[in-house]
Protein backbone atom coordinates (compact mmCIF):
# COMPACT_ATOMS: atom_id res chain seq x y z
CA UNK A 1 0.00 0.00 0.00
CA UNK A 2 2.83 2.46 1.18
CA UNK A 3 4.54 1.39 -2.08
CA UNK A 4 1.87 2.13 -4.21
CA UNK A 5 1.50 5.74 -2.70
CA UNK A 6 5.04 6.26 -3.10
CA UNK A 7 4.41 5.38 -6.82
CA UNK A 8 1.73 8.00 -6.97
CA UNK A 9 3.49 10.47 -5.88
CA UNK A 10 4.54 12.88 -8.57
CA UNK A 11 7.84 14.78 -8.23
CA UNK A 12 7.93 17.55 -10.86
CA UNK A 13 10.92 18.72 -12.30
CA UNK A 14 12.51 20.04 -15.63
CA UNK A 15 15.32 19.37 -17.38
CA UNK A 16 17.07 22.85 -19.67
CA UNK A 17 19.18 21.72 -22.34
CA UNK A 18 21.88 24.50 -22.77
CA UNK A 19 23.26 23.32 -25.71
CA UNK A 20 19.43 24.63 -27.59
CA UNK A 21 18.88 26.93 -25.72
CA UNK A 22 19.20 30.54 -27.94
CA UNK A 23 18.92 32.81 -24.82
CA UNK A 24 15.68 34.64 -26.73
CA UNK A 25 13.94 35.36 -23.46
CA UNK A 26 10.83 34.10 -24.84
CA UNK A 27 9.91 31.96 -22.19
CA UNK A 28 10.96 34.92 -19.73
CA UNK A 29 8.53 36.80 -21.69
CA UNK A 30 5.86 34.20 -21.14
CA UNK A 31 6.07 33.85 -18.07
CA UNK A 32 5.42 37.49 -17.41
CA UNK A 33 2.36 37.31 -19.92
CA UNK A 34 0.85 34.38 -18.23
CA UNK A 35 1.04 35.30 -14.94
CA UNK A 36 0.40 38.41 -15.14
CA UNK A 37 3.88 40.00 -13.63
CA UNK A 38 4.08 43.73 -12.74
CA UNK A 39 6.64 45.70 -14.18
CA UNK A 40 10.00 44.87 -13.22
CA UNK A 41 8.97 41.69 -12.03
CA UNK A 42 10.45 38.44 -13.66
CA UNK A 43 9.70 35.06 -12.45
CA UNK A 44 12.02 33.45 -14.89
CA UNK A 45 14.90 35.03 -16.10
CA UNK A 46 17.24 33.97 -18.83
CA UNK A 47 20.91 35.15 -17.42
CA UNK A 48 24.00 35.65 -20.20
CA UNK A 49 26.81 34.08 -18.89
CA UNK A 50 30.19 35.39 -20.56
CA UNK A 51 30.57 38.87 -21.23
CA UNK A 52 29.19 41.29 -17.69
CA UNK A 53 26.36 42.78 -19.88
CA UNK A 54 23.10 40.95 -21.32
CA UNK A 55 23.92 39.03 -24.94
CA UNK A 56 27.85 39.85 -24.89
CA UNK A 57 30.41 36.91 -24.80
CA UNK A 58 33.49 36.90 -22.63
CA UNK A 59 36.47 35.03 -22.83
CA UNK A 60 39.67 36.34 -24.72
CA UNK A 61 40.81 36.47 -28.47
CA UNK A 62 40.00 33.05 -29.89
CA UNK A 63 38.32 31.77 -26.89
CA UNK A 64 35.09 34.02 -27.08
CA UNK A 65 32.51 31.82 -25.04
CA UNK A 66 28.82 32.80 -24.07
CA UNK A 67 25.81 30.88 -24.00
CA UNK A 68 22.48 31.23 -21.60
CA UNK A 69 20.96 29.62 -18.94
CA UNK A 70 17.23 29.91 -18.40
CA UNK A 71 16.94 30.45 -14.40
CA UNK A 72 13.41 29.89 -12.17
CA UNK A 73 12.93 28.47 -9.02
CA UNK A 74 14.75 25.07 -8.54
CA UNK A 75 11.64 23.58 -6.77
CA UNK A 76 13.86 22.48 -4.31
CA UNK A 77 13.76 18.58 -2.35
CA UNK A 78 14.97 20.88 0.69
CA UNK A 79 14.46 24.15 0.41
CA UNK A 80 15.83 26.65 2.27
CA UNK A 81 13.54 29.18 1.70
CA UNK A 82 10.83 26.90 3.22
CA UNK A 83 12.79 26.77 6.25
CA UNK A 84 13.75 30.18 6.86
CA UNK A 85 10.08 31.47 6.15
CA UNK A 86 8.65 31.93 9.89
CA UNK A 87 5.04 31.86 8.88
CA UNK A 88 4.71 29.01 6.74
CA UNK A 89 3.50 30.72 3.77
CA UNK A 90 6.56 28.80 1.52
CA UNK A 91 5.76 25.46 1.81
CA UNK A 92 5.71 22.05 -0.02
CA UNK A 93 2.74 20.77 -1.64
CA UNK A 94 2.37 17.06 -0.02
CA UNK A 95 0.99 15.30 -3.53
CA UNK A 96 4.19 16.96 -5.23
CA UNK A 97 6.83 18.37 -3.36
CA UNK A 98 5.89 21.79 -5.58
CA UNK A 99 7.54 24.31 -3.49
CA UNK A 100 4.55 27.29 -3.71
CA UNK A 101 3.52 30.66 -1.69
CA UNK A 102 0.49 31.09 0.41
CA UNK A 103 0.02 35.02 -0.20
CA UNK A 104 -2.46 35.56 2.53
CA UNK A 105 -0.06 33.86 4.54
CA UNK A 106 3.24 35.85 3.48
CA UNK A 107 4.19 39.06 5.48
CA UNK A 108 6.39 40.14 3.47
CA UNK A 109 9.79 39.69 5.59
CA UNK A 110 11.77 38.72 2.87
CA UNK A 111 14.14 35.96 4.68
CA UNK A 112 13.57 33.79 1.69
CA UNK A 113 14.51 36.04 -0.47
CA UNK A 114 17.65 36.32 1.33
CA UNK A 115 18.03 32.32 1.44
CA UNK A 116 17.47 31.38 -1.49
CA UNK A 117 20.95 30.64 -3.13
CA UNK A 118 19.32 31.04 -6.96
CA UNK A 119 18.10 34.71 -6.27
CA UNK A 120 14.59 33.66 -7.81
CA UNK A 121 12.55 34.94 -5.42
CA UNK A 122 11.22 38.08 -5.64
CA UNK A 123 10.10 40.86 -3.29
CA UNK A 124 6.73 42.70 -4.40
CA UNK A 125 7.17 45.34 -1.96
CA UNK A 126 5.62 48.21 -4.11
CA UNK A 127 1.94 48.58 -5.54
CA UNK A 128 2.29 46.02 -8.86
CA UNK A 129 2.80 48.42 -12.29
CA UNK A 130 1.82 47.78 -15.21
CA UNK A 131 2.93 51.13 -17.13
CA UNK A 132 4.21 49.11 -20.55
CA UNK A 133 0.57 47.92 -21.25
CA UNK A 134 -2.42 48.87 -21.39
CA UNK A 135 -4.46 45.82 -21.31
CA UNK A 136 -4.92 43.20 -18.97
CA UNK A 137 -1.96 39.80 -19.09
CA UNK A 138 -2.28 36.69 -17.70
CA UNK A 139 -4.99 33.87 -17.32
CA UNK A 140 -8.02 33.98 -15.58
CA UNK A 141 -6.75 30.61 -13.12
CA UNK A 142 -3.44 32.84 -12.45
CA UNK A 143 -3.86 34.43 -8.74
CA UNK A 144 -3.41 38.49 -9.44
CA UNK A 145 0.09 39.87 -8.11
CA UNK A 146 -0.60 41.71 -4.50
CA UNK A 147 1.35 43.83 -2.88
CA UNK A 148 3.88 43.36 -0.30
CA UNK A 149 4.18 39.32 -0.55
CA UNK A 150 6.78 37.40 -2.24
CA UNK A 151 6.89 35.78 -5.57
CA UNK A 152 8.17 33.13 -7.30
CA UNK A 153 7.95 30.55 -10.34
CA UNK A 154 5.67 28.35 -9.60
CA UNK A 155 6.24 25.56 -12.26
CA UNK A 156 2.44 27.24 -13.49
CA UNK A 157 0.83 25.07 -11.11
CA UNK A 158 -2.95 25.86 -12.34
CA UNK A 159 -1.51 24.29 -15.92
CA UNK A 160 0.34 21.03 -13.96
CA UNK A 161 -3.02 20.57 -12.25
CA UNK A 162 -4.93 20.22 -15.80
CA UNK A 163 -2.21 17.95 -16.94
CA UNK A 164 -0.72 20.68 -19.09
CA UNK A 165 3.06 21.38 -19.32
CA UNK A 166 4.22 24.86 -17.42
CA UNK A 167 4.08 27.65 -19.98
CA UNK A 168 7.63 28.32 -20.65
CA UNK A 169 7.83 24.90 -22.03
CA UNK A 170 5.16 25.34 -24.25
CA UNK A 171 6.56 28.51 -25.79
CA UNK A 172 10.08 27.70 -26.34
CA UNK A 173 10.84 27.64 -29.65
CA UNK A 174 14.01 25.88 -29.42
CA UNK A 175 12.57 23.04 -27.85
CA UNK A 176 15.48 23.50 -24.77
CA UNK A 177 12.95 22.83 -21.57
CA UNK A 178 11.08 20.13 -21.23
CA UNK A 179 9.10 18.84 -17.95
CA UNK A 180 7.88 16.06 -16.16
CA UNK A 181 7.63 13.56 -13.16
CA UNK A 182 10.90 13.02 -12.04
CA UNK A 183 9.58 9.77 -10.51
CA UNK A 184 8.51 8.31 -13.79
CA UNK A 185 11.03 6.32 -15.48
CA UNK A 186 9.68 6.75 -18.60
CA UNK A 187 9.18 10.27 -18.62
CA UNK A 188 11.03 12.80 -20.61
CA UNK A 189 12.99 14.00 -18.08
CA UNK A 190 13.88 10.95 -16.37
CA UNK A 191 14.96 9.51 -19.54
CA UNK A 192 16.87 13.22 -20.49
CA UNK A 193 18.77 12.70 -17.25
CA UNK A 194 19.65 8.84 -17.66
CA UNK A 195 21.14 9.98 -21.29
CA UNK A 196 23.02 12.90 -20.55
CA UNK A 197 25.55 14.54 -17.82
CA UNK A 198 23.66 16.85 -16.57
CA UNK A 199 24.00 18.89 -13.94
CA UNK A 200 22.31 21.18 -10.82
CA UNK A 201 23.04 24.65 -9.49
CA UNK A 202 25.08 24.94 -6.11
CA UNK A 203 25.03 21.26 -5.50
CA UNK A 204 27.38 21.54 -2.52
CA UNK A 205 24.55 23.31 -0.78
CA UNK A 206 22.20 20.32 -0.79
CA UNK A 207 19.09 21.51 -1.38
CA UNK A 208 18.67 18.71 -4.61
CA UNK A 209 17.29 21.17 -6.54
CA UNK A 210 14.14 19.90 -9.21
CA UNK A 211 15.90 21.22 -12.16
CA UNK A 212 18.58 19.98 -14.32
CA UNK A 213 20.84 21.30 -17.23
CA UNK A 214 22.78 19.60 -19.58
CA UNK A 215 25.46 22.21 -19.62
CA UNK A 216 27.27 23.66 -22.99
CA UNK A 217 30.80 22.31 -22.38
CA UNK A 218 29.70 19.03 -21.73
CA UNK A 219 28.44 18.56 -25.76
CA UNK A 220 31.21 18.79 -28.59
CA UNK A 221 31.49 22.14 -29.06
CA UNK A 222 31.00 23.83 -32.31
CA UNK A 223 33.53 25.19 -34.66
CA UNK A 224 33.23 29.51 -34.07
CA UNK A 225 34.11 31.21 -37.59
CA UNK A 226 37.43 32.90 -35.62
CA UNK A 227 38.46 28.87 -36.63
CA UNK A 228 38.03 29.52 -40.11
CA UNK A 229 39.54 32.59 -40.11
CA UNK A 230 42.72 31.18 -38.89
CA UNK B 1 31.77 24.15 -13.45
CA UNK B 2 30.61 25.59 -16.78
CA UNK B 3 31.01 29.15 -15.41
CA UNK B 4 33.11 32.35 -15.90
CA UNK B 5 33.73 34.59 -12.40
CA UNK B 6 31.15 36.72 -12.89
CA UNK B 7 31.66 40.73 -12.04
CA UNK B 8 30.71 43.18 -9.20
CA UNK B 9 28.60 45.97 -10.06
CA UNK B 10 28.02 48.57 -7.00
CA UNK B 11 24.31 48.92 -7.67
CA UNK B 12 22.28 46.98 -10.13
CA UNK B 13 20.47 48.40 -13.01
CA UNK B 14 17.13 46.31 -14.27
CA UNK B 15 18.56 44.62 -17.15
CA UNK B 16 22.16 43.46 -15.35
CA UNK B 17 19.35 40.98 -13.48
CA UNK B 18 19.80 39.54 -16.88
CA UNK B 19 23.63 39.35 -16.39
CA UNK B 20 25.92 37.24 -14.30
CA UNK B 21 27.15 39.89 -11.58
CA UNK B 22 27.59 40.08 -7.53
CA UNK B 23 25.31 42.83 -6.33
CA UNK B 24 25.11 44.06 -2.71
CA UNK B 25 21.40 42.69 -1.43
CA UNK B 26 19.13 46.07 -0.67
CA UNK B 27 16.21 43.90 0.42
CA UNK B 28 17.74 44.94 4.13
CA UNK B 29 19.15 48.39 4.97
CA UNK B 30 19.60 50.77 7.64
CA UNK B 31 15.96 50.07 8.99
CA UNK B 32 16.81 46.71 9.51
CA UNK B 33 20.67 48.15 11.04
CA UNK B 34 18.50 49.94 13.74
CA UNK B 35 15.95 46.79 14.37
CA UNK B 36 19.09 44.91 15.61
CA UNK B 37 20.70 47.69 17.15
CA UNK B 38 18.03 48.76 19.52
CA UNK B 39 16.77 45.16 20.30
CA UNK B 40 20.22 44.26 21.07
CA UNK B 41 20.75 47.39 23.29
CA UNK B 42 17.37 46.76 24.96
CA UNK B 43 17.73 43.44 26.06
CA UNK B 44 21.63 43.81 26.50
CA UNK B 45 20.80 46.68 29.10
CA UNK B 46 18.51 44.95 31.29
CA UNK B 47 20.65 41.46 31.46
CA UNK B 48 23.93 43.58 32.59
CA UNK B 49 21.34 45.26 34.90
CA UNK B 50 20.29 41.96 36.60
CA UNK B 51 24.10 40.59 35.99
CA UNK B 52 25.84 43.58 38.02
CA UNK B 53 22.95 43.39 40.23
CA UNK B 54 22.80 47.96 39.41
CA UNK B 55 19.97 49.25 41.34
CA UNK B 56 20.65 52.75 40.10
CA UNK B 57 20.57 54.69 36.97
CA UNK B 58 17.55 56.70 37.71
CA UNK B 59 13.62 56.19 38.27
CA UNK B 60 11.09 56.96 35.38
CA UNK B 61 7.44 56.95 37.36
CA UNK B 62 8.94 55.03 40.13
CA UNK B 63 10.28 52.46 37.96
CA UNK B 64 14.34 51.60 37.02
CA UNK B 65 15.00 54.01 34.18
CA UNK B 66 17.31 51.02 32.83
CA UNK B 67 14.61 48.68 32.30
CA UNK B 68 12.38 51.38 31.40
CA UNK B 69 14.90 52.33 28.34
CA UNK B 70 15.51 48.20 27.27
CA UNK B 71 11.67 47.92 27.14
CA UNK B 72 11.02 50.83 25.08
CA UNK B 73 14.45 50.31 22.42
CA UNK B 74 13.32 46.51 22.41
CA UNK B 75 9.67 47.66 21.62
CA UNK B 76 10.46 50.16 19.22
CA UNK B 77 12.73 47.63 17.48
CA UNK B 78 10.01 45.66 16.82
CA UNK B 79 7.80 48.36 15.93
CA UNK B 80 10.94 48.96 12.70
CA UNK B 81 10.57 45.51 12.15
CA UNK B 82 6.81 45.78 12.03
CA UNK B 83 6.45 48.92 9.45
CA UNK B 84 9.32 47.12 7.17
CA UNK B 85 7.08 44.22 6.57
CA UNK B 86 5.37 44.10 3.23
CA UNK B 87 2.49 43.00 5.26
CA UNK B 88 2.57 44.86 8.54
CA UNK B 89 -1.11 43.98 9.80
CA UNK B 90 -0.13 40.31 9.55
CA UNK B 91 3.05 40.38 11.69
CA UNK B 92 1.47 38.15 14.25
CA UNK B 93 1.65 35.31 11.70
CA UNK B 94 5.75 35.93 12.29
CA UNK B 95 4.75 33.68 15.10
CA UNK B 96 4.01 30.51 13.88
CA UNK B 97 7.08 28.75 12.96
CA UNK B 98 9.69 28.81 15.98
CA UNK B 99 10.93 25.13 15.32
CA UNK B 100 12.82 26.29 11.96
CA UNK B 101 12.89 29.95 11.48
CA UNK B 102 14.98 31.96 13.70
CA UNK B 103 12.30 35.36 12.58
CA UNK B 104 9.73 33.22 14.79
CA UNK B 105 11.92 32.45 17.74
CA UNK B 106 13.25 36.78 17.61
CA UNK B 107 9.19 37.49 17.22
CA UNK B 108 8.31 35.03 19.91
CA UNK B 109 11.26 36.36 22.11
CA UNK B 110 10.11 39.73 21.51
CA UNK B 111 6.88 39.90 22.67
CA UNK B 112 7.94 37.29 25.68
CA UNK B 113 10.83 39.85 26.56
CA UNK B 114 8.61 42.50 26.64
CA UNK B 115 5.43 41.54 28.69
CA UNK B 116 7.91 39.62 31.25
CA UNK B 117 10.11 43.22 32.06
CA UNK B 118 6.53 45.06 32.07
CA UNK B 119 5.04 42.86 34.61
CA UNK B 120 9.09 43.15 36.50
CA UNK B 121 9.02 46.46 36.38
CA UNK B 122 5.48 47.58 37.07
CA UNK B 123 5.50 47.05 41.24
CA UNK B 124 7.53 50.44 40.94
CA UNK B 125 4.20 51.82 39.68
CA UNK B 126 1.87 50.06 41.63
CA UNK B 127 3.64 49.00 44.71
CA UNK B 128 0.55 46.83 46.05
CA UNK B 129 1.60 43.96 43.62
CA UNK B 130 2.52 41.15 45.18
CA UNK B 131 6.66 41.54 44.09
CA UNK B 132 9.21 43.38 43.88
CA UNK B 133 11.07 45.25 41.23
CA UNK B 134 14.32 44.39 42.85
CA UNK B 135 17.87 42.63 40.98
CA UNK B 136 18.13 39.18 41.37
CA UNK B 137 19.98 38.91 44.67
CA UNK B 138 17.32 41.04 46.51
CA UNK B 139 14.34 39.97 44.63
CA UNK B 140 11.35 37.63 45.68
CA UNK B 141 10.70 34.31 44.04
CA UNK B 142 7.82 35.53 41.85
CA UNK B 143 10.66 38.67 40.30
CA UNK B 144 12.64 35.59 40.18
CA UNK B 145 10.98 33.62 37.62
CA UNK B 146 10.59 36.92 35.69
CA UNK B 147 13.59 37.50 35.56
CA UNK B 148 15.49 34.11 34.69
CA UNK B 149 12.33 34.27 31.34
CA UNK B 150 12.99 37.38 30.69
CA UNK B 151 17.03 37.32 30.34
CA UNK B 152 16.53 34.01 28.51
CA UNK B 153 14.49 35.49 26.30
CA UNK B 154 17.08 38.88 25.94
CA UNK B 155 19.76 36.35 24.87
CA UNK B 156 17.55 35.25 22.14
CA UNK B 157 16.96 39.23 20.83
CA UNK B 158 20.22 39.54 21.20
CA UNK B 159 21.30 36.64 19.07
CA UNK B 160 18.48 36.31 16.41
CA UNK B 161 19.31 39.08 13.92
CA UNK B 162 22.96 37.22 13.49
CA UNK B 163 21.06 33.89 12.89
CA UNK B 164 18.55 35.24 10.43
CA UNK B 165 21.53 36.65 8.64
CA UNK B 166 23.44 33.53 9.32
CA UNK B 167 21.33 31.41 7.34
CA UNK B 168 20.77 33.72 4.21
CA UNK B 169 22.13 31.12 2.03
CA UNK B 170 22.09 33.99 -1.24
CA UNK B 171 24.52 36.09 1.11
CA UNK B 172 27.54 33.63 2.19
CA UNK B 173 30.00 36.64 3.34
CA UNK B 174 26.94 36.09 6.57
CA UNK B 175 27.12 32.73 6.24
CA UNK B 176 29.59 32.29 9.48
CA UNK B 177 29.19 31.28 13.13
CA UNK B 178 30.88 34.63 13.73
CA UNK B 179 27.96 36.69 12.90
CA UNK B 180 25.61 35.97 15.73
CA UNK B 181 28.63 35.88 18.31
CA UNK B 182 29.14 39.43 16.75
CA UNK B 183 25.80 40.52 17.12
CA UNK B 184 25.72 39.20 20.50
CA UNK B 185 28.70 40.49 21.56
CA UNK B 186 28.01 44.39 19.77
CA UNK B 187 24.82 44.18 22.02
CA UNK B 188 26.89 43.36 25.09
CA UNK B 189 29.34 46.47 24.40
CA UNK B 190 26.38 49.05 23.83
CA UNK B 191 24.30 47.77 26.51
CA UNK B 192 27.83 48.44 29.00
CA UNK B 193 28.38 51.41 27.06
CA UNK B 194 24.80 53.17 27.55
CA UNK B 195 24.65 51.26 31.35
CA UNK B 196 28.02 53.15 31.99
CA UNK B 197 26.75 56.14 31.09
CA UNK B 198 23.26 56.09 32.47
CA UNK B 199 24.63 54.98 36.03
CA UNK B 200 27.68 57.89 36.26
CA UNK B 201 25.35 60.58 34.84
CA UNK B 202 22.29 60.09 38.05
CA UNK B 203 25.88 60.32 40.03
CA UNK B 204 25.90 57.17 41.04
CA UNK B 205 29.34 54.54 40.97
CA UNK B 206 29.69 51.17 39.20
CA UNK B 207 31.42 48.16 40.52
CA UNK B 208 34.93 47.91 39.43
CA UNK B 209 33.79 44.47 37.76
CA UNK B 210 32.21 46.27 35.56
CA UNK B 211 34.52 48.18 33.92
CA UNK B 212 36.94 45.77 33.88
CA UNK B 213 34.05 43.12 32.40
CA UNK B 214 33.17 46.13 29.84
CA UNK B 215 36.95 46.48 28.77
CA UNK B 216 37.38 42.59 28.53
CA UNK B 217 34.21 42.31 26.44
CA UNK B 218 35.42 45.02 23.82
CA UNK B 219 38.89 43.63 23.62
CA UNK B 220 36.70 40.17 22.80
CA UNK B 221 34.62 41.65 20.57
CA UNK B 222 37.91 43.26 18.67
CA UNK B 223 39.76 40.38 18.67
CA UNK B 224 36.71 38.24 17.22
CA UNK B 225 36.19 40.72 14.32
CA UNK B 226 39.48 39.87 13.68
CA UNK B 227 39.10 36.50 13.43
CA UNK B 228 35.67 36.71 11.95
CA UNK B 229 36.98 38.48 8.55
CA UNK B 230 40.35 35.93 9.01
CA UNK B 231 37.95 32.95 8.84
CA UNK B 232 35.55 34.37 6.23
CA UNK B 233 39.07 35.54 3.68
CA UNK B 234 39.71 31.89 4.20
CA UNK B 235 37.07 30.34 2.78
CA UNK B 236 37.29 29.96 -1.38
CA UNK B 237 34.20 32.22 -2.15
CA UNK B 238 34.70 34.87 -4.54
CA UNK B 239 31.55 36.56 -3.50
CA UNK B 240 32.90 36.48 0.10
CA UNK B 241 36.08 38.12 -0.90
CA UNK B 242 34.43 40.75 -2.68
CA UNK B 243 32.23 41.31 0.53
CA UNK B 244 35.33 41.80 2.28
CA UNK B 245 36.46 44.48 0.06
CA UNK B 246 33.70 45.88 0.09
CA UNK B 247 33.63 46.42 4.28
CA UNK B 248 37.32 47.10 3.65
CA UNK B 249 37.62 49.43 1.22
CA UNK B 250 34.05 49.89 -0.39
CA UNK B 251 31.21 51.63 0.25
CA UNK B 252 30.59 49.66 3.93
CA UNK B 253 34.19 50.70 4.92
CA UNK B 254 33.64 54.28 6.21
CA UNK B 255 30.89 52.72 8.66
CA UNK B 256 32.76 49.76 9.42
CA UNK B 257 36.22 51.41 10.17
CA UNK B 258 34.06 54.15 12.58
CA UNK B 259 32.56 50.88 14.34
CA UNK B 260 36.33 49.70 14.94
CA UNK B 261 38.28 52.95 15.33
CA UNK B 262 35.15 55.04 17.47
CA UNK B 263 32.98 52.14 18.79
CA UNK B 264 35.78 49.77 20.19
CA UNK B 265 39.65 51.02 19.85
CA UNK B 266 38.49 54.79 21.81
CA UNK B 267 36.48 53.43 24.09
CA UNK B 268 39.09 50.48 24.95
CA UNK B 269 41.91 53.11 25.01
CA UNK B 270 39.45 55.48 27.56
CA UNK B 271 38.76 52.71 29.51
CA UNK B 272 41.96 51.52 30.12
CA UNK B 273 43.61 54.76 30.80
CA UNK B 274 40.30 55.16 33.97
CA UNK B 275 41.02 51.68 34.69
CA UNK B 276 44.78 52.79 35.53
CA UNK B 277 43.89 56.00 37.00
CA UNK B 278 41.08 54.76 38.88
CA UNK B 279 38.87 57.50 38.44
CA UNK B 280 35.39 57.59 36.39
CA UNK B 281 34.13 60.55 35.48
CA UNK B 282 30.91 60.43 33.83
CA UNK B 283 31.78 63.11 31.16
CA UNK B 284 33.94 59.99 30.01
CA UNK B 285 31.43 57.48 30.64
CA UNK B 286 29.08 59.40 28.76
CA UNK B 287 31.93 59.56 25.45
CA UNK B 288 32.39 56.19 26.04
CA UNK B 289 28.55 55.63 25.93
CA UNK B 290 28.21 57.31 23.19
CA UNK B 291 30.87 55.85 20.87
CA UNK B 292 30.18 52.52 21.73
CA UNK B 293 26.44 52.76 20.97
CA UNK B 294 26.91 54.45 17.81
CA UNK B 295 30.10 51.64 16.89
CA UNK B 296 26.85 48.98 17.50
CA UNK B 297 24.71 50.61 15.16
CA UNK B 298 27.84 51.03 12.26
CA UNK B 299 28.99 47.40 12.43
CA UNK B 300 25.81 46.03 11.79
CA UNK B 301 25.09 48.74 9.27
CA UNK B 302 28.49 47.56 7.61
CA UNK B 303 27.58 43.93 7.34
CA UNK B 304 24.27 44.51 5.75
CA UNK B 305 26.10 46.89 2.95
CA UNK B 306 28.68 44.38 2.67
CA UNK B 307 25.82 42.08 1.67
CA UNK B 308 27.13 40.64 -1.80
CA UNK B 309 24.30 38.40 -3.35
CA UNK B 310 25.56 35.43 -4.15
CA UNK B 311 25.17 34.69 -8.51
CA UNK B 312 23.28 31.96 -8.95
CA UNK B 313 25.53 29.46 -11.02
CA UNK B 314 29.43 29.94 -9.01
Amino acid sequence: MENNDKKKKKRWGMVIDLTRCVGCQTCAVGCKIKNNLADGLWWNRVITVGGDHIDTAGGTYKHPMRYSIPLNCQNCENPICVDVCPTGASYRREEDNLVLIDYDKCIGCRACVQACPYGVRIANIEEPRYEHCDVQLGSDEVTPRYQGVVEKCTFCVELIDQGLNPFCIDVCPERARYFGDLNDEDSDVSQLIRENPVETLHPQLGTNPNVYYIPPAKKKTRRTGLDFIR
Amino acid sequence: MWTTTPSIIEKEHPVDRFALHYVPQTHWHIWHALWFWAMGIGSGIFCLRQFFGISGGGLFLGMNAIDIVGLVLVAVGGLILILDLGKPFRFFNSLLKPKNAWISRGAISDFAFLALVVLYVLPGLIPSLPWTDAVFLQADIVSRIFIVLAVFFAIVIMIYPGFVLFYSRNIPFWNSIFTPILFFEYALTSSFGLIGWMVTANGEALPSSFYIAFIVTLCITLVSVLVYLFERNSVQNPCIKASINCLLKGKASGWFWFSQIVGSLLPIAMLAAMLTNSIFPASSMMWIGVCTVLGSFTFRYSQLLAGLRVSPLV
